[in-house]
């Protein structure tokens, strides 16, 4: 089985919080931080209390993140989220709480498919429609994971995986895939660049491809992520998405099995907020010229 | 595949229980985004659709009863592309209003001297360039919504830009001021481009930037005029004060921005954010000498109704407003008259009349 929905739930909802302000003024902003906690901290709770992580709980868990998500995304459809109210967040803790269930619940000892970077690109560009989308993507994966019902045939396993460094790989992977959504903002054009990442893992997975890719060396893929970080440019979106959907498949592919959750995860959402924090604030010396080609 | 086609099937479903019952935004015309039916500029009505390729039933109905129009889709994005209005020569006189950093609620009565103000000069178009409310609420949003409502029932367009204070009550502005914060209106013989400088803090983004360039290359004819929040050059050696956090610039393809303003001969370009007057000309020096130089004119506007700062050497200070009159699309007038002399100051902008709530008090 493959965790790699957790890409569309972490980059659904940084994308979401980015965009619409996200603050601590009033408690209920607190709970959209649960499933957060839950990323980094569930994997010790399924070692203590396996009971709570029983293929049973996990279709109820599942369930459950299908619908706060579906909830979630009914309730900002053509509006902003305002974290300040209770409802929206109450949905969003409860279906990212039952999607990373499912996923912390699940051994993950699989690489993603070409059919799973399909599902990928689908749902981010759902984003254009709305940007609260992708987080229903990920809650229907979750809920069908649970269930049995996620289809998709596992990428050929790599030898031994142990992409070395795999956080700081992880990390610049949410750096990068950020970007778009930092540059374009309330415009949904970011999602274009997410569906040809997609469309990039899902090449880098077929044909001749993937046996030359296979041969990268690791250090190959921190270095072309942070290349893609710096050469960004929003003329060159889909190519750009491209490439970075091929390094983001070897990444996931090359990433130790079972898939840690917590280090890994949390690298990614790592990445991705630090990337939403360093672009907001240019006045650091030197920044805004490696943050922005041309800049 | 089975697996795979039941899969898709349900997320079509999903997308389908996210999007019924089939519902609207209207993103143009709305306050702040007037529709443009200026003599020479093609008008266009959007909307954006819960569903992608849809549209509800009395939109769709009104749409087609629009004689010569066709709509165009991107995704859930739907545009009624009217008829182009018959180009007119350029109008001898337009005067634009631009005016930032509105009051918070416990000063409405500036805003409302504003709005009193503005019925009485009637402008042909008032730009807003961010800093709002100071106030996250429901309420003052809605009441300031009322206020620039009021300006358009008598016929004066309001534009509107997002400001960094805006951030704090995002989906507020959002949802009383649209949600497309970068944009263009043609009116009169201008091509008004609202910019989003406050999109993180003090910049642009290249897509930003790229836009700009798109719109400055397709002008047909249209004087550029570009309102954003943020200050584009720093107060520099003209800098008096630090101004309580506020002194910032423009930190985001500045270079670049003001290439294309000299390259596209751009008159002027507005900004707020500051609570205090300032003009700078295009190698970014504070321009108190004169108002008579060549090149765009950057220029730097006092708070509406926010209190007031002094971030360069410019001594004056007072909550105000100000006008830009064109001839024949050519910027005359963008400062007012020095009320100590009477002769044309070089920088300042028109003061805001005393309330009559505060008259015989001291404001």
């Amino acid at each position: 089985m493959s965790a790699v929905w957790i890409l569309l739930y972490l980059a659904g909802l940084c994308h979401l919080l980015a965009m619409n302000g996200y603050d601590l003024q009033r408690p209920a902003a607190c709970l959209v931080l649960l499933p957060i906690l839950g990323l980094l901290g569930g994997a010790a709770l399924r070692r203590r209390v396996p009971g709570l992580f029983t293929p049973a709980v996990l279709r109820v868990a599942g369930l459950l993140g299908l619908a706060g998500t579906l909830l979630l995304s009914r309730h900002l459809n053509l509006a902003g989220w305002d974290v300040r109210e209770t409802w929206p967040d109450l949905l969003a803790a409860t279906g990212g709480l039952g999607s990373l269930w499912v996923l912390l619940g699940s051994a993950a000892e699989a690489a993603p498919g070409a059919g799973h970077w399909l599902w990928i690109a689908f749902w981010l560009l759902t984003g254009f429609l709305d940007p609260a989308l992708p987080l229903v993507g990920a809650g229907l994966a979750g809920c069908l994971s649970a269930w049995g019902l996620l289809p998709g045939r596992p990428a050929p396993a790599v030898p031994a995986p142990h992409l070395r460094p795999a956080a700081l790989t992880f990390f610049l992977l949410g750096f990068t895939l950020a970007k778009p959504g930092w540059d374009f903002g309330p415009r949904p054009d970011w999602a274009l660049a997410g569906a040809a990442m997609g469309v990039g893992a899902l090449v880098a997975q077929l044909g001749p491809l993937r046996p030359r890719l296979d041969r990268l060396p690791d250090l190959a893929l921190p270095v072309g992520l942070g290349l893609l970080a710096i050469v960004y440019a929003p003329g060159l979106l889909l190519p750009w998405g491209a490439l970075l959907g091929v390094l983001v498949a070897r990444a996931w592919s090359r990433a130790p099995r079972p898939f840690a959750v917590g280090r890994l995860g949390g690298s990614l959402l790592l990445g991705m907020v630090v990337s939403f924090a360093l672009h907001a604030n240019l006045w650091l010396p030197g920044l805004r010229h490696l943050l922005w080609l041309g800049n | 595949m089975i697996p795979w086609l039941r899969a898709y099937a349900l997320a079509l479903a999903c997308l389908l229980v996210v999007g019924l019952p089939l519902g609207q935004r209207v993103d143009r015309p709305r306050t702040g985004h007037p529709l443009s039916t200026a003599p020479g500029s093609s008008p266009v009505q959007e909307v954006t659709t819960s569903l992608p390729w849809l549209l509800p039933a009395a939109t769709r109905a009104a749409w087609q009863a629009s004689p010569g129009a066709t709509i165009t889709w991107r995704f859930n994005r739907a545009t009624l592309h009217l008829p182009a209005v018959p180009s007119a020569p350029l109008a001898p006189a337009f005067r634009a209003v631009f005016v930032a950093d509105l009051a918070p609620p416990d000063h409405a009565d500036l805003l409302e001297q504003f709005v009193v103000e503005m019925a009485a000069l009637r402008p042909d178009v008032i730009l807003v360039g961010g800093d709002l409310t100071y106030a996250e609420t429901e309420a003052w949003y809605a009441a300031v919504e009322a206020q620039f409502l009021r300006l358009e029932r008598l016929g004066i367009p309001v534009i509107v830009a997002a400001g960094n204070h805006e951030r704090k009550g995002w989906p507020l502005f959002l949802r009383h001021f649209g949600h497309s914060p970068t944009f263009r209106v043609d009116i009169g013989p201008l091509a008004v481009l609202t910019l989003d400088s406050a999109h993180g803090r003090d910049q642009l983004t290249p897509s930003q930037l790229a836009w700009l360039e798109q719109q400055l290359g397709t002008l047909d004819g249209r004087v550029p005029l570009i309102q954003l929040h943020h200050p584009v050059f720093p107060a520099g050696s003209a800098i008096k004060g630090e101004a309580g956090g506020s002194g910032g610039s423009l930190m985001g393809f500045q270079k670049a921005f003001v290439r294309l303003c000299r390259e596209h001969h751009v008159p002027a370009v507005l900004s707020g954010h500051w609570h205090s007057d300032a003009v700078f000309d295009e190698a970014g020096q504070l321009r108190d000498d004169t108002v008579d130089f060549p090149g765009t004119k950057y220029i730097v506007t006092t708070a509406l109704g926010n209190e007031l700062r002094q971030v360069t050497r410019w001594p004056q200070s007072y909550h105000g407003y100000r006008i830009l009159d064109f001839d024949q699309g050519r910027l005359v007038r963008f400062t007012a008259d020095d009320p100590g002399t009477g002769r044309r100051s070089p920088i300042a902008s028109t003061p805001l009349g005393v309330p009559a709530s505060r008259r015989g008090t001291s404001r």
